[in-house]
């Protein structure tokens, strides 16, 4: 008796194609991933090289000794001494040093990172903390802060022409200490922010660090951000 | 041509400690380490000497180092340190020192919100208050790439390398198409850190920071990889202003930070460079005061204003 078996149903080649695709797909993942396990180990750091140094070694390894003696010494010249801030950006946080020894870690807020553009003035504001050295300029009890244009482009309100209308007295907190170029340490009244990476180029701290670093520090103070 | 090398650094001592234990050093391998060791310090010292902060990838520690004239401000451990582009360390001949450590410049960190400054418009849309924390940029990328002025990529996960065949084929692939062009590229630096660490070493990095990279025992970078220290100018000391003397300040008029012409954030802040005239309330100062008049290559930073040689009398509200 002949019987005709029913064709495949149409999409089933289609489904075959696929799975067969992806199989390859996953051996070819597999291989790779061993290509890439195998290479690592051959790869890895060598151990020493045990052989013994000849006479024109043993005098270069002396020389070498000598140069990295006379290079330590003179990095270790470089380093601060006394009392200096260390600011860093990364995470927030001030430290206060005397004779190199840490005496106060304060959290605080650094620049943003952020950048303004006025399109009507064709201006551009980078609202960053500036890394490097510097030193305490000027120290300030009871600052009013006089606030600049992009103070008010970021409100969206129209700059003013009067200087009264900048004035903002308790912005920057009782105390402000200048690092120069604008920058300053100075309170804030939004304390809950301190931590984050919020400013637009100023060192915020809270009242009491505030308070401890202003009454610490002198003119000519070195501070150190990174 | 470079030698495409994956290499899983092993060694887990630094310099020091394996030159502190062998006080009788007599072997190749000694010498070897001795080199590298002088390579880095001599980087260090160039990079201590520019007054700039600077961060040092030690592959055979395993950790990064942050520095400041010389002054270790913050220690890193890192998990690996995968580097592609290495060279084997043949023979007995003294490698020049800069294809064992060298210096790296920053010149641009992937997603950076400076090189998409924001509107008035966009900033109102977001919040209110600017200082409030929605009104924050985004958060600080923990997976990043950053682009040097060297031939160099470097990338920072904040993942842990794990021992999966999927994460191997992930890296594998990253390896085959690491991202910009391979022609343009000696070195592929990979660096795992922990997550939060890595949103942090993002945070710090600034166009034109400097990086400094010591070649892990056995390898050598490529000679035109890196730049060697005398490459480095050295900066110029934060001057100490004397104060004015007189009655004490009753207000500061500050601009924080000022404006630069709009275009020009790439460029500002190079040596001597000035920025747009300060607005009305602001003095302009002496720049050379500071170290950002030091030279800077391709520093995005505003020139700000220079406050009032004495501090104003007629500011308060």
């Amino acid at each position: 008796m002949n019987m005709e078996l029913p064709g495949p149903p149409r999409g089933d080649g289609r489904l075959r194609r696929l799975g067969l695709f992806l199989v390859t797909g996953l051996l070819l993942l597999l291989v790779a991933s061993l290509w890439y396990r195998l290479g690592r180990t051959r790869l890895e750091t060598p151990p020493p090289d045990p052989t013994p140094m000849s006479a024109a070694e043993q005098k270069e390894y002396r020389a070498l000794q000598q140069r990295a003696e006379s290079l330590e010494a003179q990095i270790k010249a470089l380093r601060p001494t006394g009392t200096y801030l260390v600011i860093d950006t990364g995470r927030n946080l001030l430290w206060l040093y005397k004779n190199n020894a840490k005496v106060l870690e304060a959290v605080c807020s650094t620049g943003s990172g952020r950048a303004l553009s006025d399109p009507v003035g064709h201006r551009l504001w980078v609202f960053d903390t500036p890394r490097g050295e510097f030193t305490i300029r000027n120290k300030y009890p009871n600052p009013v802060w006089i606030k600049p244009d992009w103070a008010f482009l970021e409100e969206g309100e129209p700059v003013p022409r009067n200087l009264a209308a900048r004035l903002a007295p308790e912005e920057l907190g009782a105390y402000a200490m200048d690092l120069g170029d604008g920058y300053l340490i100075h309170g804030t009244l939004y304390e809950r922010a301190l931590g984050l990476s919020i400013t637009h180029g100023c060192v915020r701290l809270g009242d009491r660090d505030l308070e401890s670093v202003y009454r610490t520090v002198r003119i000519g103070t070195p501070v150190y951000i990174f | 041509m470079a030698l495409a090398a994956l290499l899983a650094v092993a060694t887990a001592v630094s310099f020091d400690a394996v030159l502190a234990a062998k006080e009788g050093a007599s072997t190749r391998g000694d010498l070897d380490l001795l080199r590298r060791r002088v390579a880095l310090l001599e980087c260090e010292l160039a990079l201590a000497r520019s007054r700039k902060p600077y961060l040092i990838v030690d592959a055979p520690g395993h950790r990064l180092r942050y520095g400041l004239l010389g002054l270790t401000v913050r220690e890193i451990p890192a998990g690996e340190i995968r580097i592609d582009g290495l060279k084997r360390a043949h023979g007995a001949a003294a490698p020049a020192p800069v294809t064992l450590a060298g210096i790296m410049t920053l010149k641009e960190k992937e997603s950076d919100p400076r090189l998409a400054p924001l509107t008035p418009e966009q900033i109102e849309a977001g919040a209110s208050d600017e200082n409030v924390a929605d009104a924050l940029p985004p958060e600080a990328p923990a997976d990043f790439r950053v682009q040097l002025n060297q031939p160099v990529a470097l990338r920072f996960e904040g993942v842990p390398e794990k021992d999966s065949v999927l994460a191997g084929a992930t890296g594998f692939w990253r390896r085959l198409l690491p991202g910009g062009k391979r022609s343009d590229v000696d070195l592929h630096l990979t660096v795992h850190v922990e997550e939060t660490a890595a949103r942090e070493i993002y945070r710090t990095l600034v166009p034109g920071e400097y990086l400094a990279v010591v070649a892990p025992n056995g390898y050598v970078f490529p000679e035109a990889a890196l730049e060697a220290p005398k490459a480095i100018k050295p900066g110029r000391a934060a001057r100490v202003v004397t104060p004015q003397p007189g009655p004490a300040p009753q207000g500061v008029p500050f601009v924080i930070p000022p404006p630069v012409p709009a275009g020009t954030a790439e460029e500002a802040g190079s040596a001597g460079e000035t920025a747009a005239p300060a607005s009305r309330e602001a003095p302009t100062p002496a720049v050379e005061a500071t170290p950002e008049a030091a030279p800077a290559p391709a520093e995005p930073r505003e020139t700000p204003p220079e406050p009032p040689p004495e501090p104003p009398q007629a500011d308060p509200p």
